[in-house]
């Protein structure tokens, strides 16, 4: 197999002047020294030779780390295969009988395949299977949909490897102050480590989000048949309920205690999210900084599961108060995520909500509205941001929960038992309640800035 | 030769009663691998009880099992069920790892939900590999953050591909007019034919995502050395730019021209942005309705991709205008999203801007002010909503583009070139134009709503 490269395929595959290759090889960026001709491995060089140089990183530092081999261990990682050809688009649309257009999308969302529209054995391969989806009649927008939600989702699993990696092993290694070469050696043998334990994870978890998809489908097709859910009239369109529910503080929270605080609040949120989510079968579809968007197949659920988690938020020690927004109709499946207008209502009724309240549609107190030890009390009709005509709304409230008053913090906004009080303030008869010294600090500094 | 169970260790597994157990296997929903209970009866326990919670009745159940085979089918389909199961301590014991360890995996991951604690010898080689990475230094945070990434991206993959295959592969055979046992058949012969392509498939996408990550971890890392960067002082902490871009009037437009239509507008603009962000080392983290959050690793790459996305954007026809909002800080990466008060300062400033705008602050202004062929205006200091202070802000623009003049329709706020007006109305001295009659409709019925009408 042709495995040697000759600087012009080079040159071809990466849209580099043949000069500068040239010259990268002279300085033995690019090249191996046993050998006359190239390979693919200079493919990958050059790729990463042209990402420092696009951030600013010159000549002679890429040189000088080149030199050192310090980057081998990236063109050597287990799956990397580089023997084989490399094949334009055409051809391999050719080959396998997937459409140009698709293949274009495959580079074009992973942005990786390089500059110009060449792809290897590997991908070579992916499309020979990806085939089934034109056959099964799957339409290219749909195939398009598929590739992003990958594309996507995968990218975040590769980025937390390696961040993760980096924030706990090789920081950890470089705050030992080791010497280059054993530095190096050691990250090295971490890596070799737990490199081979990241696919089978994957697929672990694949696994098991698939058998849950499966039972949800399952489930879904038989409402559907009993004439539980209005059957679909266009493909992913789907009635749900939709909830949003965030922090209703978290903006001047993160300002007073600074962000690493701040995302210890937020850890804490989405732990208690995560569970109540789990136990009331929803999903959580994505988080936009503090606030959440869920999703449950009934209005039951979703009220409940609102419920709960406003509940558990105000029996943990400073935290700041969570509010709520809930709609149910349908809404539109897309790309792992749900859009639409009924999307639209359920945010925009969440940021009506004030501390500590549940906001829902008058569709979803139909649909709920036998829930035991739960009232809706009717607001009236409110116009919101966006949306045209008025809505009328209604508050949820457990008749169970006591609401036990607490104090407000009124620079960080976090809500304080009796005994999380670090300082308290009277001035002209009012009484103001501090999680610590520092929003104290800042609040005499400025009172009119806190409502002072 | 798989273990067998009690009724009441899978009354205890499942929370179920005895009593209740004996009457399902009465009527064939489980129990029928044998004389006894075997661990996939606690698949078929779980799957009865999510019907009854859907409000779907037992006769309903039973009589679809009957017709349908529906239970065994679903355990038929599960991947390698395993034979034998373990309590999550015992589980944890075999693996060598930390039962608080365990216990956090399970919760972070949405397993405890569920499967309850009840584990298998799949969990317990996943426990194995959270031992490894325990071992080689990654504490508690670390590991939960890890399989709350992987637990919620895997099963958004899962969700899409099983949504997909019933939208367009079982319901497609149900429109030709394919039924009962028939349409089961055939809907299970695809499913059979397209599992086995799933995993190599995420293989494939995740290898190149890894090889990305390793690439991008590489240039920071050199970038550092070279006092290009602040060298991060915790786990977590990067310097970023980050930048949110949205359509100005998507909202009254999904209202105006109803969802499919507007999730058509949202995948041209996706695809646009996917592709100006991957052009220029971006990084799209996630995407919030019609908003999108991207990170760069310079402020100039966020630069040159917002005003690339906004000069594409005017060129498509019937489309509304894009907005951008761009900051430069540092961030924390947490659970594969980016957080922070330089986030919400991003984030604040896209909802300040106005149509066709790309505000940045400051420090965006200094990092990218040699960017040629772009022009910062000063527009003084502003107050953004829950942020205390005033913020300098700065218009970037592409030196010498040409803002050719385009209508824009009242109603649903896309933007119309010349040729693109549906309807013109001159009103009260006003002119206005439409991209459709239905729009024109909805002004004229109530024009009092769309008079300088929200952005948002």
């Amino acid at each position: 197999m042709a495995d040697g490269l000759t600087i012009e395929q080079l040159a071809r595959y990466t849209g580099e002047p043949e000069e500068r290759l040239r010259e990268w090889r002279s300085r033995g960026i690019i090249g191996e020294d046993a050998r006359d001709d190239l390979s693919l491995d200079d493919v990958e060089r050059v790729r990463l030779v042209q990402l420092f140089l696009r951030r600013g990183i010159n000549l002679e530092a890429i040189a000088e780390t080149m030199r050192s081999n310090s980057f081998d261990w990236f063109y050597n990682f287990p799956w990397r295969a580089p023997e084989g050809q490399i094949y334009s688009l055409e051809e391999a649309a050719e080959l396998t009988g997937v459409k140009v257009e698709v293949m274009q999308r495959f580079r074009e969302v992973m942005g990786s395949l390089g500059p110009d529209d060449f792809v290897g054995e590997e991908e070579l391969a992916l499309m020979r299977g990806w085939t089934l989806a034109a056959e099964f009649g799957i339409p290219d927008e749909a195939q398009f949909e598929m590739i992003r939600v990958y594309a996507d989702n995968l990218d975040r699993v590769g980025e937390a490897e390696q961040r993760l990696f980096r924030f706990y092993v090789q920081q950890r290694l470089n705050a030992e102050e080791l010497p280059p070469q054993e530095l190096l050696a050691r990250s090295q043998a971490a890596a070799d480590q737990l490199n081979p334990l990241v696919e089978p994870i994957i697929l672990y978890f694949h696994r098991r989000g698939l058998q849950r998809a499966i039972r949800e489908d399952m489930v879904m097709t038989l409402a559907e048949q009993q004439g539980l859910v209005k059957r679909a009239a266009t493909p992913a369109d789907l009635l749900m309920a939709v909830v949003f529910i965030d922090l209703s503080s978290f903006t001047p929270l993160a300002e007073a205690m600074g962000d690493v605080a701040a995302a210890g609040v937020l850890e804490r949120f989405s732990q208690i999210v995560r569970i109540s989510v789990g136990a009331w079968s929803g999903r959580i579809v994505k988080q936009i900084g503090d606030a959440f968007m869920l999703v449950f197949p009934d209005a039951q659920s979703a009220v409940a599961c609102a419920l709960e988690i406003e509940a558990r938020a105000s029996k943990e020690p400073q935290f700041p108060a969570v509010r709520a927004g809930i709609h149910y109709g349908t809404v539109l499946y897309r790309e792992g995520d749900y859009v639409g207008s009924n999307v639209n209502v359920a945010s925009r009724i969440t940021n009506e909500a004030s501390r500590h309240q549940i906001l829902v549609t008058a569709e979803v107190r139909k649909e709920a509205r036998d829930l035991p030890e739960i009232e809706f009390i009717r607001l009236g009709k409110r116009q919101l941001k966006g949306i045209s005509g008025k809505l009328d709304l209604f508050e949820v409230r457990s008749r169970l929960a006591p609401a036990g008053e607490k104090a407000v913090d009124p620079v960080c906004g976090m809500e304080l038992g009796p005994g999380e009080i670090a300082a308290s303030l009277s001035i002209e008869g009012v009484e103001r309640a501090f999680c610590s010294e520092a929003c104290l600090r800042k609040f005499v500094a400025s009172p009119e800035a806190y409502g002072g | 030769m798989p273990d067998e169970l009690t009724l009441e260790q899978l009354s205890r597994y499942t929370g179920e009663p005895v009593e209740r157990l004996r009457e399902w296997r009465l009527r064939g929903l489980i129990g029928t691998d044998g004389d006894r209970p075997t661990p996939r009866d606690l698949e078929r326990v779980r799957l009865v009880q999510l019907c009854l919670r859907r409000g779907i009745s037992l006769d309903a159940i039973v009589e679809a099992n009957r017709t349908q085979r529906l239970i065994d089918r679903y355990v038929e389909m599960l991947p390698e069920p395993s034979h034998r199961t373990y309590s999550l301590a015992e589980a944890a014991e075999i693996a060598g790892l930390d039962l608080d360890v365990a216990r956090a995996m399970w919760k972070n991951s949405g397993l405890a939900a569920q499967q309850g604690e009840e584990l298998r010898d799949e969990d317990i080689e996943a426990f194995r590999a959270f031992k490894t990475y325990s071992d080689a230094g990654f504490p508690l945070e670390a590991l939960a953050e890890g399989t709350r990434v992987f637990a919620d991206s895997l099963s958004r993959v899962a969700e899409m591909e099983s949504k997909l295959f019933h939208f367009y592969v079982h319901e497609r055979l149900k429109a030709q007019g394919l039924s009962g046992d028939e349409l089961i058949r055939v809907t299970d012969e695809a499913g059979e034919i397209s599992r086995p392509l799933l995993e190599p498939t995420i293989l494939w996408f995740h290898r190149k995502a890894w090889e990305k990550a390793i690439r991008e971890d590489l240039v920071m890392h050199m970038a550092e050395e070279a006092g290009l960067l602040q060298a991060s002082e915790l786990p977590g902490q990067l310097q970023r730019a980050v930048a949110f871009v949205d359509l100005a009037s998507f909202t009254p437009m999904t209202e105006a021209m109803g969802d499919v239509q507007a999730a058509h507008v949202l995948d041209r603009f996706s695809m646009i942005v996917r592709e100006a962000t991957n052009a220029w080392d971006g990084r799209l983290v996630k995407q919030i309705g019609d908003a999108f959050m991207l990170v760069f690793p310079d402020a100039r790459s966020a630069v040159a991709c917002a005003l690339e996305i906004k000069s594409r954007v005017a060129r498509e026809p019937q489309f509304p205008a894009v907005r951008a909002g761009i900051h430069w800080g540092s961030l924390l990466y947490r659970d594969g999203d980016y957080v922070g008060s330089n986030v919400n300062i991003a984030s604040r400033l896209a909802n300040e801007a106005e149509r066709h705008q790309v505000l940045v602050t400051p420090e965006v202004r200094r990092e990218a002010r040699d960017l040629p062929d772009v022009e910062f205006v000063r527009l003084g200091k502003r107050k953004l909503k829950g942020l205390s202070g005033s913020f300098e802000l700065f218009e970037a623009r592409a030196a010498g583009a040409p803002e050719a003049e385009r209508a824009v329709d009242p109603v649903c706020g896309t933007e119309l070139g010349a040729a693109e007006v549906a309807a013109r109305l001159q009103l009260e001295g006003a002119e206005r134009a439409f991209c459709s009659e239905e729009c024109l409709r909805k002004f004229v019925s109530s024009p009092q709503a769309y008079v300088g009408a929200d952005r948002g």
